[in-house]
């Protein structure tokens, strides 16, 4: 069975996400008119892409550490070392970028992507996508949409977020696989 | 112990080691621990006299005692 959170990220998060997909579908129209409210979707599309996706990584973090701390003895020490494991976690208020995540998994003693690189030759690919993910996300977040850094371009696609959620939902079940064995290899037991 | 669920703005108390920290409920992350169970994130507030900072981290719902429920 899989964590929490990848149920939550399979269900009520990649729910969402069709809900973009249909509103896409749903304009109607020819022209210019349609070019622009299209790219409108594509760029919320994009930005609620890397939002539930953090929200899947918080939730697993969160989840894991919850089922490290409760091994410990004596009890009084749990809430100690969830407060140290917890407290400013970068994903708590920045992106679920590669370096963010790697930085709260890492507070766990895991080496989240040499682990998932080893598990995967897909994942390579994967953190690329998710960076440039977020490249888009930050410059629509703040509308500073230059080519510069966007690879030559100004005009988001969806087949770009197509693609992101393919390697989003990919490192997804790679994240719990990964966390799901290092927990084993601490505790001794299954979490999920 | 409550046991109840707790929600955002609750002001709540808990033992940290063998200290009582009290603290307010800013996120429900959801029914996602162990068994199901709900986890939060609690923020503890900073004392800007002494140079402390707030600081927000998670607990089990479980583990709080609701001591003003949340006026919403």
């Amino acid at each position: 069975m899989p964590s929490h959170a990848r149920r939550r990220w399979s269900g009520d998060r990649l729910a969402a996400l069709d809900e973009i997909e249909g509103a896409h579908r749903a304009v109607g129209g020819a022209g210019r008119g349609r070019r622009f409210a299209t790219q409108q979707i594509n760029q919320a599309y994009a930005v609620l892409l890397s939002s539930q996706f953090q929200g899947f990584c918080r939730d697993l973090h969160a989840e894991a550490v919850d089922h490290l701390v409760v091994h410990l003895t004596p009890p009084p020490l749990r809430s100690v070392v969830r407060e140290q494991l917890t407290v400013g976690l970068k994903l708590s208020h920045g992106n679920p970028n590669p370096g963010n995540l790697g930085a709260d998994f890492g507070r766990l003693g895991l080496d989240l992507w040499p682990l998932l690189s080893a598990a995967s030759p897909l994942t390579t690919s994967r953190q690329a996508k998710l960076k440039d993910l977020n490249t888009w996300r930050n410059a629509i977040a703040h509308q500073d949409l230059n080519p510069v850094k966007l690879g030559g371009r100004t005009e988001l696609r969806l087949r770009d977020v197509r693609t992101w959620r393919s390697a989003c939902n990919g490192l997804a079940f790679a994240f719990d696989a990964v966390v799901r064995a290092h927990l084993i290899a601490l505790v001794g037991a299954a979490p999920w | 112990m409550s046991g109840a669920q707790v929600k955002v703005g609750d002001r709540v108390s808990f033992l940290v080691g063998t200290r009582t920290v009290v603290a307010r409920v800013v996120r429900d992350l959801g029914e996602i621990g162990v068994g199901g169970r709900q986890l939060v994130v609690v923020e503890v507030s900073g004392d800007e006299a002494a140079g402390v900072e707030a600081r927000e981290f998670d607990m089990p719902a479980e583990e709080l005692e609701v001591i003003e429920p949340s006026a919403a």
